[in-house]
């Protein structure tokens, strides 16, 4: 019998005008290489947020999405929220 | 001178020529013996009168000069001809009757003259014999009405072949009559090995094993390996396995792999147990892979369908209690039941309760509509909720996507200082959410650390990101009386502002400032709409 841990990030959403980018971290526990548990942690990444330490494959999708167009409308969005 | 005084002195030899002799004078007593030569005698002058009887032997006849008309009718006898003289070609065709010929004894009656190669024809009894000038082997048959030979039949012998071959009727035909039936048997070497025999029933019997293989009764009921027929006169086969208390195939299916024959399918029995009283027996059925046959499915003695399963009954007796039918799929992979339909309709699977009633028929139901693509579930006879492609509806009548329950998941999430100030937010316990459809419910509790910022305060971190309507919560418990009455504002960047709603707030749009809540425990919940 063995268990085993892993972490993957299952659902990598782009939502919104602003290509907000959800991510589902999803913590799987498998015994004898079948699923037990599978429990889901989400956190959202802005335009303006630092991904430099998300994984390579969110990474990835926000520096695709992210355009410059995209993170100048998300910067003028929160500043007029502030006002 | 008188005639009578001239003596035979007085007579001049050669004086007396013929014309000095009257007619008829001469008489056979004037003629010397042997005095008369054939010169004497006129040609045709000697009649059959003047040849005395029995006066010409064999040595006054020329060589060859009688012929057939001086031979009288009748005249020539059987002693007249020579022993062995007569050759064939002095017996005219057809001349010589069957009273002529030998007509045998009783050692040779009923057989046949057989020419011998030179010897003695002799009467033997026709066995195997080859008739001449018949067909090439073809046998002679009688006519039936006399001792006489028919004709050829069309019972052909070439060795080892017997053949009827008829061009006159529909079908050739061997009947096998004897007092109780024909019988055929088969052998090898004079050792009888199979017999074919039938009387009121048929019966192809392996008489090494003395067993019956095929039995055809009376009533058309066929069985094999038994002579047993089928417990109802209307069931026309059974096979009969041998065995009493294990498992074996009955019937197999072969096909042409490779050109070689190899088993493709099979059907079986596998026996319960071995109490002829409880006579319980399972029907197995089989299918070839890997060029062996396996059992895929079975229908257990109590009625229990099993497919890829052996035990069907187990999972009602010993398990979840549902008896009917067990389906696991091939080693390997995942189970499934595919219920497809004949057109694009639908399919269904359906839940009576056995009453009998109409309302039996769709008490309770699952059906898919493939047309509108649904999965409606049934209860009592109605839809009472269905799925869509926009996902769940408990309002049946309501197919909308806006009102379709298409998302459900609960999870965790990490509460951060979300005003860019970063201050250090401690999780007491891991923060939750739970969404259902687009509705996002997070709970927190989180303590501020110690700080003097002035920047307002907010929870970053939200597990989904904020639809443009905003959303709201409340703490419903601090640990410091001065922060009762805090609500939530979830807003812009998926943050979860800190307020106090009671009064118009330091900062004057009633934000509060992380200093405000330096130390403080909140543990609160707010809910919002996730962007699609």
């Amino acid at each position: 019998m063995a268990l085993s841990e892993s972490i993957e990030y299952d659902k990598i959403e782009v939502v919104g005008q602003y290509k907000n980018v959800q991510v589902r971290k999803a913590t799987v526990i498998k015994k004898d290489g079948k699923e037990l548990t599978r429990s889901f942690e989400r956190y959202v990444l802005n335009p303006d947020a630092d991904v430099s330490k998300e994984p390579a494959e969110v990474k990835a999708i926000c520096d695709a999405v992210w355009t410059d167009a995209v993170k100048d409308a998300w910067k003028k969005k929160v500043e007029a929220d502030k006002t | 001178m008188a005639l009578t005084q001239i003596s035979t002195a007085g007579v001049k030899d050669d004086a007396v020529t013929a014309g000095k002799i009257p007619a008829n004078a001469v008489g056979s007593s004037e003629l010397a013996d042997n005095a008369v030569d054939t010169a004497a005698i006129n040609a045709d002058a000697v009649t059959g009168a003047k040849i005395a009887d029995d006066a010409i032997n064999s040595e006054h006849y020329t060589d060859g000069s009688i012929d057939t008309a001086h031979i009288a009718d009748g005249a020539v006898t059987g002693a007249k001809i020579a022993a062995a003289t007569i050759g064939h070609s002095k017996i005219a065709d057809e001349s010589i009757t069957l009273a002529k010929l030998s007509h045998g004894t009783s050692t040779t009656d009923g057989k046949f003259l057989r020419s011998n190669n030179g010897a003695d024809p002799s009467f033997e009894a026709v066995t195997s014999t080859t008739i001449n000038n018949n067909a090439d082997n073809k046998i002679i048959t009688g006519s039936g009405t006399a001792n006489t030979l028919e004709a050829e039949s069309t019972l052909l012998y070439s060795n080892p072949n017997l053949e009827i071959n008829t061009d006159t009727s529909a079908y050739a035909s061997v009947i096998l009559n004897g007092n109780s039936g024909g019988l055929i048997q088969f052998e090898d070497n004079e050792v009888s090995k199979w017999q074919i025999f039938g009387d009121s029933a048929f019966n192809i019997y392996d008489d090494v094993n003395n067993a019956s293989r095929l039995y055809i009764g009376s009533s058309g009921q066929v069985s094999i390996g038994t002579t047993t027929a089928s417990s109802d006169t209307d069931t026309k086969l059974r096979v009969h396995v041998p065995i009493s208390s294990s498992s074996d195939d009955v019937i197999e299916l072969s096909h042409n792999t490779n050109g070689a024959n190899k088993a493709g399918a099979s059907f079986g029995l596998s026996i319960d147990n071995g109490g002829e009283g409880t006579n319980a027996a399972t029907l197995t059925f089989a299918t070839a892979s890997g060029g062996s046959l396996n059992e895929r499915m079975r229908i257990a003695s109590n009625g229990e369908v099993g497919i890829n399963i052996t035990n069907p009954q187990a999972y009602a007796s010993s398990g979840h209690g549902y008896n009917g039918l067990v389906v696991q799929a091939p080693s390997g992979a995942y189970s499934g039941i595919t219920i497809k339909s004949g057109y694009n309709g639908g399919g269904g699977l359906m839940f009576s309760d056995g009453s009998g009633s109409t309302a039996e028929l769709y008490n309770v139901a699952l059906t898919a509509d493939h047309i509108n693509k649904r999965l409606n579930f049934y209860v009592d006879g109605s839809v009472v909720c269905r799925l869509t492609e926009h996902g769940f509806h408990p309002n049946p009548t309501d197919s909308a996507a806006a009102n379709a329950l298409d998302d459900y998941e609960e999870g965790t999430w990490t509460p951060t200082d979300g005003s860019g100030a970063s201050i250090s937010i401690t999780n007491n316990n891991t923060a939750a959410y739970t969404k259902i459809g687009r509705l996002v419910y997070i709970q927190f509790d989180v303590t501020y650390a110690s700080n003097s910022n002035s920047s307002n305060s907010s929870l970053g971190g939200l597990p989904f990101n904020l639809a443009t309507a905003y959303g709201s919560g409340v703490v419903g418990w601090t640990d410091k009386d001065s922060a009762n009455g805090i609500v939530c504002h979830v807003d812009t960047g998926s943050k979860c502002a800190f307020m106090d709603n009671s009064s118009s707030g330091s900062s004057g749009d009633k934000h509060l400032r992380n200093d405000e809540l330096s130390g403080t425990r909140m543990i609160g919940t707010a809910m919002y709409l996730a962007a699609t």
